[in-house]
């Protein structure tokens, strides 16, 4: 486990840990990967500083990544854009069309329990993601917890490309956990990404090496 | 100022690019008396003088509200964008992007409502010195280039006339129909009542329609019969794209013939997609050739078709002229690829505003494909067309350029894998496609064969070999065009027409009649379209 008081120093540390110790495969798109399984990852402190990593990505210029008011939309919105496959703020806010996970679960839970363990949500939907679909969601789960006074959440990413995908999913999962906190009135607490296959591409080395030294 | 016009001035600062109705406005204003009135006409047990008193109460509250939203027009707040079927008016904030209005102090608050502005683009450089243009810059964000309606789903030819009718509001350039031959069994009058409304409102609406008729699967006198009426309206903004392969000519010739008759004639280019090398329906817009993706196409045949009314081919395009990039920049090491990433950047930009303002911009093909609205997109690209690159073969041979278009095709698709890599990793799995292309606008892309030029000749066999690399580098976006006029033999033609679809890889090409003085066609041809 790797644990942060700031994003970019968690994120740097993960890339070098799997730059160093994941294993190569090769992915059904044909791309070489290193892989580790399992790795948690915690910020102890997401308010500061958490688009960091993504203002370090924007400043290469080699590729355009995601705006982040995009990227925040993406969380915070229950409508499905025509454009996405799917998206995950319509799989927490409007699951299968007709459940808010958050507004309707998770934060009258905690409002009226605040020692609940239960305040889990999911957005692995079996009837569309087990269908064949080509695009299925990488964050699968969510799971909150007021320790301390705080909010603390940790998001369950199945398969995470660390380089590219991290950095923006730890900003929409800090936006979901600003939400949540302030609806609840509590402060915001740690934030823990538990992924699955976290993983690096072999084309993405050259710019993960400059990362990180 | 009035609470009335604060609270409509509130609903826009929510969406300041929105187009709200009265009953939108009205409904969101005083929502509580709206609620009341519709609350009693929806009630089965309301007495007939309590609706009638509702029924009065709810024009009431419109006039009231159009009081304001006329005071706002007048005051130049707000603009009247339509008027509905029903008289009902429609309106919008008077606001460029970027633009900000601040109404006056209501109660000390100040209303202050912004529009966003166009993100800026790593092409704007090049725009300011003519080498890149926006296609349909006015519209380049929140409208398509080409939008396709699937005659067999909508199954009705009043319902696809209104389809294309409200689709004008969403196409800056042209829409394609495709398998418009379930349609030709419709009487030729009610036909060309349609055909020419629509032609009139191309005309005012700048606009383009291609339909793709499947020759293969139609009956051939009702065919003769359309193609008739077609070409004696000679349509300006309407034209014809025949799906056909060498075995459609070899099977009944005189059909052809027949068609190329009528078509010269009356001066009617008449467009031929080669059906055996080609898939994907075309559309032929002022942008240039519009298509699908052939792999894409065959999937989407196989699992999605039938399912949705229409389908967004084109989003946005870029223009580049190649020559003009070359006279002030040249081609030293990789800059001209370089230039070509900003294009494709500046692309991205666009679509990334599409999709955050799909459900605004493309509400009517939300509702109109439900509950199939994730496929509206699911074959749509972006275009990066070039222009005026004739001059590359002349100077540096034709090699050189093909392996140029190729190179550039390469990145472009390296980029937009990548990109899609990206968004993907990062929770938003969309689609971002970038199709090279050529313009079709300028003789210098286009190879044209002349009326005194042989297919057998040498000199032409060259030019349509250069035109089937570049034809397979840049997606069969390169039109052959071939001009003949005088005394029309219509079986040489048909011939001509074997040998193109037989021996040459061209998924499209166009014959246009120039100042036909006469046919010589066969007279069984002639008189029935039958052998």
């Amino acid at each position: 486990m790797i644990s942060e008081e700031l994003t970019l120093n968690a994120w740097k540390k993960s890339l070098r840990l799997i730059l160093e110790e994941g294993t190569d495969f090769v992915d059904q798109n044909g791309r070489t990967c290193r892989q580790l399984l399992n790795l948690v990852i915690e910020i102890k402190n997401p308010e500061k500083e958490v688009t960091a990593p993504i203002d370090l990505l924007n400043s290469f210029q080699t590729w355009s990544y995601p705006k982040l008011d995009e990227i925040a939309n993406i969380m915070l919105s229950s409508k499905l854009s025509l454009d996405y496959a799917y998206s995950y703020g319509s799989r927490m806010f409007n699951f299968n069309k007709n459940i808010d996970q958050i507004n309707e679960y998770v934060i009258p839970l905690l409002k009226n329990s605040p020692s609940s363990r239960r305040a889990y949500i999911s957005l692995w939907n079996p009837d569309e993601d087990t269908a064949g679909s080509k695009e299925v969601p990488g964050l699968v789960g969510l799971d909150f917890i007021i320790h301390d006074g705080k909010l603390c959440m940790t998001g369950f990413i199945r398969s995470n490309d660390i380089f590219f995908g991290w950095p923006a999913n730890v900003y929409q999962l800090h936006v979901l956990q600003d939400y949540i906190s302030k609806k609840l009135n509590v402060s915001v607490g740690a934030l823990t990404v538990f992924s699955v296959s976290a993983h690096i591409f072999k084309d993405q080395f050259e710019f993960i090496e400059k990362i990180i030294n | 100022m009035n609470p009335s016009e604060q609270r409509i001035l509130l609903l826009y600062k929510k969406d300041p690019s929105a187009v709200f109705s009265t009953t939108e406005i009205v409904r969101s204003v005083d929502p509580e008396t709206y609620e009341s009135i519709e609350s009693i006409l929806k009630d089965a047990h309301s007495t007939k003088e309590s609706i009638k008193k509702a029924k009065r109460d709810k024009a009431k509250l419109h006039r009231k509200l159009l009081y304001y939203l006329t005071k706002l027009v007048k005051e130049g707040v707000l603009k009247l964008v339509k008027e509905g079927s029903k008289g009902e008016k429609f309106f919008t904030l008077s606001l460029e992007e970027g633009e900000e209005l601040v109404v006056e102090k209501y109660k000390k608050r100040q209303i202050t409502i912004s529009k966003p502005r166009t993100p800026a683009m790593p092409t704007e450089g090049y725009e300011n010195l003519g080498i890149v243009s926006k296609v349909e810059e006015p519209t380049w964000i929140d409208r398509l280039n080409c939008l396709f309606c699937e005659c067999k789903v909508i199954n009705n030819v009043e319902k696809l006339f209104g389809i294309i009718n409200n689709s004008f509001n969403l196409v800056n350039d042209c829409i394609g129909i495709n398998n418009f031959e379930v349609f030709i069994d419709t009487s030729a009058d009610e036909l060309s009542s349609y055909l020419n409304k629509l032609d009139d409102d191309c005309r005012d609406f700048g606009k383009r329609i291609s339909f793709n008729i499947d020759v293969d699967d139609v009956d051939e006198d009702k065919l003769v019969s359309f193609v008739k009426s077609f070409a004696s309206n000679k349509y300006v903004n309407l034209n014809i794209i025949f799906e056909m392969g060498p075995k459609s000519i070899r099977a009944d010739s005189s059909l052809f013939e027949t068609i190329i008759s009528i078509l010269s004639q009356n001066g009617v280019a008449l467009f031929i997609k080669n059906k055996s090398l080609a898939k994907s329906p075309y559309c032929f817009g002022k942008g240039g050739l519009y298509c699908f993706n052939g792999a894409e196409w065959k999937d989407y045949s196989k699992n999605v078709q039938g399912k949705v009314s229409s389908l967004s081919c084109g989003q946005s395009s870029l223009s580049v002229d190649v020559k003009k990039y070359y006279d002030r920049y040249g081609f030293s090491g990789d800059s001209f690829e370089r230039f070509v990433i900003n294009c494709a950047e500046s692309l991205l930009s666009a679509n990334s505003i599409h999709r955050r303002k799909a459900a605004e911009f493309f509400d009517y093909l939300v509702n109109l494909n439900e509950p199939y609205t994730q496929q509206v997109f699911m074959l749509s690209r972006n275009y990066l067309r070039f222009w005026n690159y004739g001059f590359l073969t002349e100077k540096f041979g034709v090699d050189f350029t093909i392996d140029l278009l190729r190179k550039v095709e390469e990145k472009v698709s390296a980029f937009t894998f990548s990109e899609e890599t990206i968004y993907k990793s990062c929770g938003m799995p969309t689609r971002f496609k970038v199709a090279v292309t050529s313009s079709i606008n300028s003789e210098s892309e286009n190879q044209i064969v002349r009326q005194d030029e042989n297919l057998q000749s040498t000199k032409v066999k060259k030019k349509l070999n250069i035109c089937e690399r570049k034809s397979d580098v840049l997606e069969g976006s390169v039109m052959v065009e071939f001009v003949r006029h005088g005394i029309l033999d219509t079986q040489e033609i048909a011939r001509e027409w074997i040998l193109l679809l037989s021996s040459y890889k061209l998924p499209f090409f166009v014959y246009r009649f120039k100042k036909a003085e006469g046919v010589n066609l066969r007279l069984d041809a002639f008189l029935g379209g039958k052998k």
